[in-house]
C-alpha cells in the first residue's frame, strides 16, 4: 500500500490539487529562524522581578529550619520565603495521574519538612535583578539533618526485584514514611496461560536489556513569567508547557483561584519532547507574584533542569521468550522495574512509561500468551518525567534483544525470524490488549533490508573481519504506539478544534493541541485549507491560550495527528457543510453540485458561476446574514466545535487487568552498520536506515524532521547522554559538559524511507509520528555492536554505550579473539 | 545561572594587568572555562582583568629553529597558521579537535595551558613537542616547561600575580613528525584520555599524555624505554606503552563517570603504541 492507493476522504473534497500530502513550508518557521519566536522570557512586563529557587545539596534529608531572614535584608531583594511559610498560601501538587493504585507523594513544590532528592526546592526569593536574586539564594540558611541515601533499587528495597520479586523488602531508608516501602506501583497481569507454554516450549531464551537515566534537554529550560492582578484576583501565566489547559487547572488548584481567573499562555515552547507535562516547580513564581505584587520571571537554570528535571529511562527488564523450533514466539514473561527517582505520578508524569514498556513488549510480533510485572521504585533522584519514547522504546529494546537471542540460538537468520514472528493481519488485537489497527511490518523490514543491501553488508563484514576489524549490522523492527490517553490522569483522550471563517473569507482554528516545535500551524492549515478551499496561508491556528481556546489537551503521545487533526477536520467539515450550503443558496443550485477550491466556490461544469469564499462568508455574517444565507440552521455562522475521542481507547481493565491506552500505531525498520575499535571500546556508525509509516502523511518535510529528530535523541540517549548519580545520590552530570548532547558530528547519515498505511480510525487516516526513532534506535544500536563483537560471545544489553563499557564487554568477554595491531 | 559581581579592568598594557595582577585581580582570555565557572559560582573572583587588548601577547614568530606563541593564540588560530601546520602537525591536529568552532574562535592557547584541565588537548601535544612557556610576574619574567606547570586537578604552578605570555615551541628536528589522538565520547567533545607523540629522525622525543592522571603527564619511561628498541617492532612497542603505568605513579590517576582509571590507561597505552608506530613508520 502506497500513498497513491490510500483512500483520503480530503482528496475527494478538496478539488484538483490538496494541500495535504505536500512539503507545505512551514509557516512557524520564518518567525522562528529571524529571531522573533515568543517564548517565554520573550514576554516584556512592566517592572518585573526575578526568581530564583534554592535547592537541597543533599539527595535525602529532613529539614530542621529555613531562615530566609538575612536574604529578606538584602537591598535588591523583594521576597524570599521556604516551604513552610509557602505552605500557608498554596496546596501540595495534585496528582497528574492517579490509577492502578499508584502510590501519591503529599509534597508541595516547595519542600517543608524533607527533601527527596539534590535539587528539590527548600526556598524561593524574587528581587529587583537576576544576580541579586542568585546572590540571595547565599543568603538563605538551611539546617538540614541528612538521611540515607536511596540512591538505587538496591537500596530502595534491599534486593531486587529480579531476585526476589515479592521481598521481603528491607530498604536503606523509606522515601514517604506512610508508604511503608518504596514501591509507588505494582501492577501484573496475564493472559493465555503463558507459564504452560513456557514449560512445554522446545526452547526458551532471555535477556536483561536495562537502560540508564537520561532525558530530554530542550533549549528553553521551565520558564513562567507571572502577573497576579490583585483587584481581579486573576492570574496571567506565560508557561512553557506542553499541556497549557491542564496547567491552569493544576496551578488554580494549588493556589486556590478561581479557574476562569488564570489564563495560561504557551506561544513558541523551546522543546517539549514530553518533558514539559506537569506543574511541578511552575508554580512556584506564580505564588511569588501573587504574594508579592509584581510580575515574576522564572528562567530556570540549565544545571537545574540537569539536576531536577523529569528524567527517564533508568529501568532494568527481565524478558524471556518461549520459541517453537521453527522461530515461532509462542509466549512472552517479562519483568519491568523501573528506578523512577523520587516520583512519577504526582511531581512528573513517567510512571506510565513503564506501564507501556510492560504492555508493549510484544512489539509488532505475534504472540497469544503474554505476561507482565512492573514495579516502579521510588529512589532518592530527580523525579521519573516523560520523554519521547515513553516506554515504547523500552518494549522495542526487550522483544528485539530477545528476536536476536532467540536467532542466534535457533540459528535462524536474525531477518527471517522477525519476519516469521510479524503480525500480517489487520486489526489485530494483541494479547496485552491494544488493538494494532492496520499495519505494513513485514513491507517495511523489507523495505530497510533493500536499501541497506544486506546481503552485500554481510560480505563488506567478513572482509573487514578477516582483516581483524569488527563491524557490525543490526536490523530490527518497531512499533509506535501513538495519541496515549491515559484514564485517570491529565492524560485523556479527546481533542477540541473550533473552526470558522470569518468574514474576509479566512480561516481561524482554534485547537487544544499545543505547538512545541512540531510545525502543527502548518499541518493544521493544510487539512483546514483541504476542506474550506482556501490557502493554508490564509488560515490561522490559535493555540496555546486557555483563554481564547477551547478546553483541550494539548501536546503529548504523539496525539496531534490522531486527536488534533481529526478534530480540525471535522469541525472545518461542518464549517464546509454550512458555507456549501450557503453559497448553494445565493447560486440557486443544491450543494451537491458546487466545488471548492482556491478560495472560491463554483458550480461543478460552469465554472463561471462562482462566488469567492470571502463573498459567502460576508453574506453569511453580516450582508444580508444568516436568517437569509443559512436558513433553518442551528448554529447560521461559519463556525463549528469538535471534540474528537475514539473508540479503540478503553480503560476499564478487562478480566484479565487489560486496558487499551493507544488508538493509533505507526511503525517501522531500522538497519544500522557499525564499527566498534575493540581494543578501545569506540564505536563509529558508518550509516542508519529508518522505515516508517505513519499513516497519511500530512506533510512529508515535517514526519522527515520528526524521524531524524527522535533518531538523533535516541542515538544521544543511547551513546552519550547520562544522567549520573553516585552511591549517595548525587548528581554527577551537573553541566552540557558532562552530560553529553549529541552533535552534528557525531549523527551518521540516515536514510528515511516512508511508507503509508492509513489507520481505519482516524478520518484523514493519519497515526501519530515523533517517536519512533527514539523507540527504535537503542535496540538497533545495541544489536548492531552485539553482531560486531558476535566473536567474543558477549552480549550486549546495557547502556550507554560508551567506550569505556563497550571496552569491558570485550576485556570480560568469555571468548577472546585474535586483537591486530 | 549568574556571575557574583565584580571589578572589570580592560588593560592596555602588560605592565597594567601585571600591576592588576598584582594586587589580586584574576586573567580574563578567552574566557571559555572562567565565564563558565563564574556562572556557575565555582569561581567568584572580586577582581578579572581582561588581556584581550594586549597586542603582544598575539605574536606568531620563529624563534630559534622553533616557534613563539603569544598567550593569546586562538586555538581557531592554531587551525589555519601555515608554520603550525608544517612544523608542528601534531598541534594543528589537537587544536582542530578542540571543542566546537565558537569556542576554537575565542579560546586561547595561554587559557587552555592555565585551565589546567587535565584532559586538555594543548597540554599533551605541548608536552610531547617539549614546549616551554615564559611566565612574567610584577618580578620579572621565568621560563618552564609546560610538563611542569601543572601541579594538581585544574591546578598550576603559577601563583596569583602571575601572567603567562608566551608559548616556546623548540625546533622539532629533522624529519619531524608528531601526531594526536584522543578518545572523547564525541568529535570536539573534551577527550576522555589524549596521547600525543613527536618524532624526528625515526626516533620518538616526546610523549604526551592527557586524561590519565589529574595532571597532564610527560611519559618519560615509555620515551626512555623506546629509545632502546626497535620501533617497528609492534611487540617491543607495545610493552615500552605498557610502561606509562610507571610514569603514572607520579601523580594520582584521574577516575570519573567518562572512564575509570583502569580504562584510561589501558586506552593511552592502545593510543601510545599505534601513535609510535604510525608515525615513527611513516615516510615521505
Ligand atoms: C563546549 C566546550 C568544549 C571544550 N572542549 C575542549 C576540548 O575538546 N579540548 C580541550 O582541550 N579543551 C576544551 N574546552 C576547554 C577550552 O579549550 C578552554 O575553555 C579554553 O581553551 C580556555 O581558554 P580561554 O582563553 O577561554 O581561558 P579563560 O577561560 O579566559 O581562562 C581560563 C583560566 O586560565 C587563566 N588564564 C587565562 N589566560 C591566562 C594567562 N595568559 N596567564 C595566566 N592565567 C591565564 C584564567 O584566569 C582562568 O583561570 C572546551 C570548552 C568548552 C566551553
Amino acid at each position: 500500500m502506497n500513498a497513491h492507493d490510500s483512500h483520503s476522504p480530503a482528496d475527494s473534497n478538496t478539488g484538483p490539487e490538496p494541500f495535504v500530502g505536500q512539503s507545505v513550508r512551514r509557516t512557524e518557521d520564518l518567525r522562528l529562524l529571524t529571531g522573533q519566536g515568543m517564548f517565554t522570557d520573550d514576554a516584556v512586563v512592566v517592572d518585573p522581578v526575578y526568581c530564583a529557587i534554592l535547592r537541597s545539596p543533599h539527595a535525602h534529608a529532613r529539614i530542621v529550619s529555613v531562615d530566609t531572614s538575612r536574604a529578606q535584608a538584602m537591598p535588591e531583594v523583594v521576597l524570599a520565603i521556604s516551604g513552610a511559610e509557602a505552605a500557608e498560601h498554596w496546596t501540595q501538587i495534585p496528582a497528574g495521574m492517579d490509577l492502578m493504585d499508584m502510590k501519591l507523594p503529599k509534597v508541595y513544590a516547595i519542600a517543608t519538612d524533607k527533601v527527596h532528592y539534590e535539587g528539590e526546592p527548600v526556598a524561593a526569593v524574587v528581587a529587583e535583578t537576576r544576580y541579586a536574586a542568585e546572590d540571595a539564594l547565599a543568603a538563605i540558611d538551611v539546617e538540614y539533618e541528612p538521611l540515607p541515601a536511596v540512591a538505587s533499587v538496591e537500596d530502595a528495597l534491599g534486593v531486587h526485584p529480579f531476585d526476589a520479586p515479592d521481598g521481603p523488602w528491607s530498604p536503606k531508608a523509606v522515601l514517604y514514611e506512610e508508604w511503608g516501602h518504596n514501591i509507588q506501583c505494582d501492577w501484573a497481569f496475564e493472559i493465555g496461560d503463558p507459564d504452560a507454554v513456557f514449560a512445554s516450549a522446545p526452547h526458551v531464551v532471555s535477556c536483561r536489556p536495562a537502560a540508564h537515566r537520561y532525558s530530554g534537554v530542550p533549549m528553553e529550560t521551565r520558564a513562567v513569567v507571572a502577573e497576579y492582578d490583585a483587584g481581579r484576583e486573576t492570574l496571567k501565566m506565560r508557561v512553557s508547557t506542553q499541556l497549557p489547559h491542564q496547567s491552569r487547572t493544576l496551578i488554580a488548584q494549588i493556589l486556590g483561584l478561581s479557574e476562569p481567573n488564570v489564563q495560561v499562555l504557551a506561544d513558541d515552547v523551546g522543546g517539549g519532547f514530553g518533558n514539559k507535562t506537569q506543574v511541578d516547580a511552575e508554580v512556584i513564581p506564580a505564588l511569588m507574584a501573587k504574594l508579592s505584587g509584581r510580575a515574576v520571571k522564572w528562567f530556570e537554570p540549565r544545571g537545574d533542569w540537569l539536576s531536577s528535571g523529569p528524567a527517564s529511562r533508568d529501568y532494568a527488564h527481565h524478558v524471556e521468550g518461549a520459541f517453537d523450533n521453527d522461530g515461532t514466539l509462542l509466549a512472552i514473561r517479562e519483568h519491568l522495574v523501573g528506578d523512577e527517582g523520587c516520583d512519577g505520578a504526582t511531581r512528573s508524569a513517567g510512571l506510565g512509561a513503564l506501564l507501556v514498556g510492560g504492555t508493549y513488549s510484544a512489539g509488532p510480533y505475534h504472540v497469544r500468551s503474554y505476561k507482565a510485572r512492573v514495579q516502579a521504585v521510588v529512589t532518592n533522584k530527580a523525579p521519573y518525567g516523560a520523554y519521547r519514547g515513553y516506554g515504547k522504546e523500552t518494549a522495542n529494546l526487550a522483544i528485539e534483544r530477545l528476536m536476536d537471542t532467540a536467532a542466534a540460538k535457533l540459528g535462524i537468520d536474525p531477518v527471517a525470524i522477525r519476519q516469521h514472528n510479524l503480525v500480517r493481519e489487520f486489526p489485530y488485537e494483541m494479547a496485552a490488549g491494544p488493538i494494532i489497527e492496520s499495519g505494513s511490518f513485514s513491507q517495511l523490514l523489507d523495505m530497510v533490508t533493500e536499501a541497506m543491501d544486506l546481503p552485500a553488508l554481510r560480505l563488506r563484514q567478513e572482509q573487514a573481519r578477516a582483516e581483524g576489524r569488527h563491524v557490525g549490522i543490526g536490523v530490527i523492527s518497531f512499533l509506535e504506539p501513538s495519541a496515549g490517553s491515559i484514564p485517570m490522569s491529565v492524560f485523556n483522550g479527546y481533542e477540541t478544534a473550533s473552526v470558522r471563517i470569518m468574514p474576509d473569507g479566512k480561516a481561524m482554528v482554534l485547537s487544544g493541541l499545543q505547538g512545541i516545535g512540531q510545525g502543527v500551524e502548518t499541518s493544521l492549515a493544510q487539512i483546514t485549507a483541504d476542506r474550506l478551499g482556501l490557502h493554508p496561508g490564509d488560515v490561522r491556528i490559535v493555540y496555546g491560550d486557555t483563554k481564547a481556546v477551547p478546553y483541550g489537551l494539548g501536546a503529548y503521545a504523539s496525539r496531534g495527528a490522531t486527536y488534533g487533526m481529526s478534530a480540525v477536520y471535522e469541525a472545518a467539515g461542518e464549517v464546509r457543510r454550512k458555507l456549501l450550503k450557503a453559497a448553494a443558496g445565493m447560486l440557486e443550485v443544491d450543494p451537491e453540485d458546487l466545488e471548492l477550491g482556491r478560495g472560491e466556490v463554483w458550480v461543478a461544469g460552469v465554472p463561471t458561476t462562482r462566488l469567492s469564499v470571502q463573498e459567502v462568508a460576508r453574506a453569511v455574517y453580516l450582508s444580508p446574514g444568516p436568517y437569509a444565507t443559512l436558513p433553518g440552521e442551528e448554529s447560521p455562522t461559519l463556525e463549528a466545535n469538535h471534540v474528537w475521542t475514539n473508540p479503540n481507547v478503553s480503560w476499564v481493565p478487562d478480566e484479565h487487568g487489560r486496558v487499551r491506552l493507544y488508538p493509533t500505531h505507526g511503525s517501522g525498520a531500522q538497519g544500522v552498520v557499525v564499527e566498534v575499535d575493540v581494543e578501545t571500546g569506540e564505536i563509529q556508525i558508518e550509516k542508519m536506515w529508518i522505515a516508517h509509516d505513519c499513516g497519511k502523511v500530512v506533510n512529508p518535510a515535517i514526519v522527515h524532521g520528526q524521524i531524524i529528530g527522535s533518531t538523533v535523541q535516541g542515538l544521544g540517549g543511547t551513546m552519550f547522554e547520562q544522567l549520573s548519580y553516585d552511591d549517595q545520590g548525587k548528581l554527577l552530570t551537573k553541566t552540557l559538559n558532562d552530560y553529553q548532547l549529541p552533535n552534528i558530528m557525531s549523527v551518521p547519515p540516515i536514510e528515511v524511507l516512508h511508507m503509508e498505511t492509513p489507520s481505519p480510525i482516524t478520518p484523514l487516516g493519519t497515526k501519530g509520528v515523533g517517536e519512533g526513532g527514539c523507540i527504535g534506535t537503542p535496540a538497533v544500536l545495541l544489536s548492531a555492536v552485539e553482531d560486531a563483537l558476535r566473536e567474543f560471545g558477549v552480549t550486549v544489553e546495557r547502556t550507554p554505550l560508551d567506550p569505556m563499557r563497550v571496552r569491558a564487554l570485550v576485556r570480560n568477554a568469555p571468548q577472546t579473539a585474535p586483537v591486530a595491531g | 545561572m549568574r556571575t557574583t559581581s565584580f571589578d572589570y579592568t580592560r588593560a592596555t598594557s602588560i605592565d597594567e594587568a601585571l600591576g592588576a595582577l598584582a594586587s589580586g585581580a584574576q586573567v580574563l582570555a578567552g574566557g571559555q572555562s572562567l565565564l563558565q565557572s563564574m556562572k556557575l559560582r565555582q569561581a567568584s573572583p572580586q577582581h578579572l582583568v581582561d588581556i584581550n587588548e594586549l597586542d603582544e601577547l598575539r605574536a606568531v614568530d620563529l624563534e630559534d629553529g622553533g616557534l613563539r606563541l603569544g598567550a593569546l593564540t586562538r586555538i581557531a588560530e592554531l587551525c589555519v597558521i601555515a608554520e603550525v601546520a608544517a612544523m608542528f602537525p601534531s598541534l594543528q591536529q589537537a587544536a582542530k579537535l578542540t571543542a566546537d568552532v565558537q569556542v576554537r574562535n575565542r579560546a586561547t592557547i595561554g587559557g587552555n595551558l592555565c585551565f589546567a584541565n587535565p584532559r586538555s588537548n594543548m597540554a599533551s601535544t605541548l608536552i610531547s613537542l617539549r614546549a616551554e612557556v615564559t611566565v612574567r610576574s610584577d618580578g620579572g619574567s621565568r621560563r618552564l616547561a609546560v610538563e611542569e606547570l601543572f601541579s594538581g586537578y585544574l591546578q598550576t604552578v603559577l601563583s596569583s600575580g602571575d601572567l603567562l605570555t608566551d608559548v616556546h615551541l623548540p625546533d622539532p628536528g629533522r624529519d619531524a613528525r608528531g601526531a594526536y589522538r584522543e578518545i572523547s565520547r564525541q568529535p570536539n567533545g573534551v577527550p576522555v584520555v589524549n596521547v600525543a607523540v613527536a618524532v624526528a629522525e625515526g626516533r620518538v622525543t616526546g610523549i604526551g599524555v592527557g586524561g590519565l592522571g589529574v595532571r597532564p603527564l610527560r611519559a618519560r619511561l615509555v620515551e626512555e624505554a623506546l629509545t632502546h628498541v626497535d620501533v617497528n617492532d609492534p611487540r617491543a612497542v607495545d610493552e615500552a606503552a605498557a610502561l606509562l603505568a610507571g610514569d603514572l605513579a607520579s601523580t594520582e590517576p584521574l577516575s570519573d563517570m567518562h572512564g575509570s582509571a583502569e580504562y584510561r590507561l589501558e586506552a593511552a597505552v592502545v593510543l601510545l603504541r599505534r601513535l609510535v608506530l604510525a608515525t615513527t613508520n611513516e615516510r615521505g
